[in-house]
């Protein structure tokens, strides 16, 4: 069974800052893990759709920011249209670049 | 946003870069001005103090004859024609770019270590430097250390034999207290948005400013880049192999702290192996200081005859008695050392000032400064990614790993870029 980026999104909002470090470090990891060569297609669709669901959610900022990294480090060029869609979000509108930057640049 | 890219554009020019008269006076611009970055003034001719800390600006004014300009954006020290170098003493993640905004407005450069922050940012430094005749230098004052010259002296003439393994041992980060910091609005004195420049931004906090920066990610990268930047400037310097150039693999791991704000971890092993020739370069954070000669960190040299221990690296540095005694052979190799005699790290300094006259290479010239910052930064990714790499220094990038070659670049925060040169 594999780790929920939900879940982790919902420690991370948390105001236990033990936890929510712990949370983004594991979510870091599991993104990280999913990636390596050879690792399953499938397994990192769902992980990108989750990170767009906690991207578009209410979560903080720190929260939705941190999963618009992780969509730059596991998503491709055809996921830049998902990360558009939230270019003039006040919030997250640098990190959005950021991450569409690093989309256009990567697979 | 609009003036900004205004000032930005104006750099592609090429300045004149003849040789000068050895009295011809260099006139200075200083940007950032803590630690480090405050030693590098030189008070009787500097026509621009740049920080993003007005305290700081105002502490380095006092020091410096005349009224030069104060700013807190560097692109306004770039502008000023009357100023022939820049010295760059910011926190790591602004020392690439404001590098290359130097080269294209024509001044020369001494940027502190770590010489930038990912390997795409080394590729445009050097670019610039070549591109507009520059002349840059790196602050791994090590290279300008007469204990690390005799060392490399005793080492590169075989004393030890063929080299089979650096060990370069080092106390884990600077912070051990728990402490997440408060976020909030910045301090009146300090220009926030300026100081985090071109990494993604986040609210202040009075936790990672300003010597703390060293323990994040996305500004430091931990002590393996940081002090690592030193330690391995001497390890490629005392092997011969500065210029390294077939596929090293690299393994990392360490702990954070998981009651802190900082993401770089506090614990770190990395380990490359090199293969043409084979060798072993070894970090250990923390490492086991040897009995035999103590120091706070510093690197073991194993070879096939014999080994030698140098304590430290940067300013200060110190290497065993049987190196110091050793007389290299007149036709043997013999390490550069600029003549002047000061302390390293004025020696170091002068190199760069001589070189802006001559026009010469400096010591630490910025591609061995990205040779040398190569190895940090593919042992954090590795890190980050929790698995071995291998990177082909021919390609810049990684053997089959495209997630770790994403890693190579960071996306800057507009309106930051390094297009354009």
């Amino acid at each position: 069974m594999r780790d929920s980026l939900l879940a982790a999104a919902d420690l991370m909002a948390g105001t236990d800052k033990v936890q929510a470090k712990a949370a983004m470090l594991r979510m870091a990891q599991t993104i990280h893990t999913v990636c390596r060569p050879g690792g399953s297609k499938t397994i990192r669709a769902d992980y990108l759709k989750e990170l767009l669901d906690i991207l578009g959610g209410k979560r903080p900022r720190h929260v939705r920011a941190h999963a618009t990294r992780l969509v730059g480090y596991i998503g491709s060029k055809t996921d830049d249209k998902a990360l558009a869609r939230f270019a003039a979000d006040p919030e997250l509108k640098a990190d959005i670049q950021m991450a569409r930057e690093r989309l256009r640049r990567g697979g | 946003m609009e003036a900004k890219k205004r000032v930005v554009d104006k750099f592609a020019t090429i300045f004149p870069q003849s040789p000068r008269g050895a009295n011809e006076k260099i006139v200075y611009g200083h940007i950032g001005l803590g630690g480090m970055g405050s030693s590098h003034v030189v008070a009787d001719s500097c026509a621009a103090l740049c920080d993003v800390d007005a305290n700081h600006l105002k502490a380095n004014a006092a020091k410096v004859k005349g009224s030069p300009l104060l700013t807190d954006d560097y692109r306004r020290v770039l502008e000023r024609k009357d100023i022939d170098a820049v010295t760059i003493g910011t926190p790591d993640h602004w020392h690439a770019l404001m590098t290359v905004h130097a080269c294209q407005a024509g001044k020369d450069v001494y940027s502190e270590k770590p010489t930038c922050k990912t390997i795409e940012e080394g590729r445009a430094m050097i670019e610039a430097a070549r591109r507009y005749k520059r002349v840059v230098q790196i602050g791994s004052q090590g290279r300008s250390h007469p204990s690390a010259a005799v060392a490399c002296n005793y080492i590169r003439n075989g004393q030890i034999g063929t080299i089979k393994e650096v060990k370069l041992w080092h106390p884990n980060n600077y912070v051990t207290d728990n402490s997440f910091g408060k976020e909030g609005p910045a301090p009146p004195e300090l220009n926030w948005d300026m100081w985090l420049g071109p990494i993604g931004w986040r609210p202040y906090n009075p936790a990672i400013v300003h010597f703390n920066f060293r323990w994040l990610m996305d500004s430091g990268g931990g002590f393996i880049r940081d002090r690592g930047n030193h330690a391995m400037s001497i390890a490629l310097w005392l092997t011969g192999q500065d210029n390294w150039d077939a596929p090293v693999t690299v393994t990392a791991s360490g702990e954070t702290n998981p009651n802190s704000v900082y993401d770089a971890p506090l614990t770190m092993k990395a380990k490359w192996e090199f293969s043409k020739p084979q060798w072993t370069l070894i970090w250990e954070q923390p490492g086991v200081v040897p009995e035999r000669f103590e120091g706070e960190w510093g690197g073991t040299y194993t070879g096939d005859k014999g080994d030698l221990i140098v304590a430290g690296g940067d300013g200060g540095c110190a290497t065993e008695e049987k190196a110091k005694l050793y007389t290299p052979p007149a036709d043997g190799f013999k390490a550069f050392l600029h003549p002047e005699n000061a302390d390293p790290t004025e020696r170091h300094r002068r190199n760069w000032r001589h070189c802006i006259k001559t026009r010469e290479k400096p010591v630490m010239d910025v591609e061995i400064g990205v040779k040398v910052i190569i190895l940090p930064i593919i042992a954090n990714i590795a890190y980050t990614l929790g698995r071995k790499l291998t990177y082909d220094p021919k390609t810049w990038k990684f053997i089959n790993d495209e997630e770790a070659n994403r890693l190579l670049y960071e996306p800057y925060r507009a309106p930051w870029s390094l297009k354009g040169i």
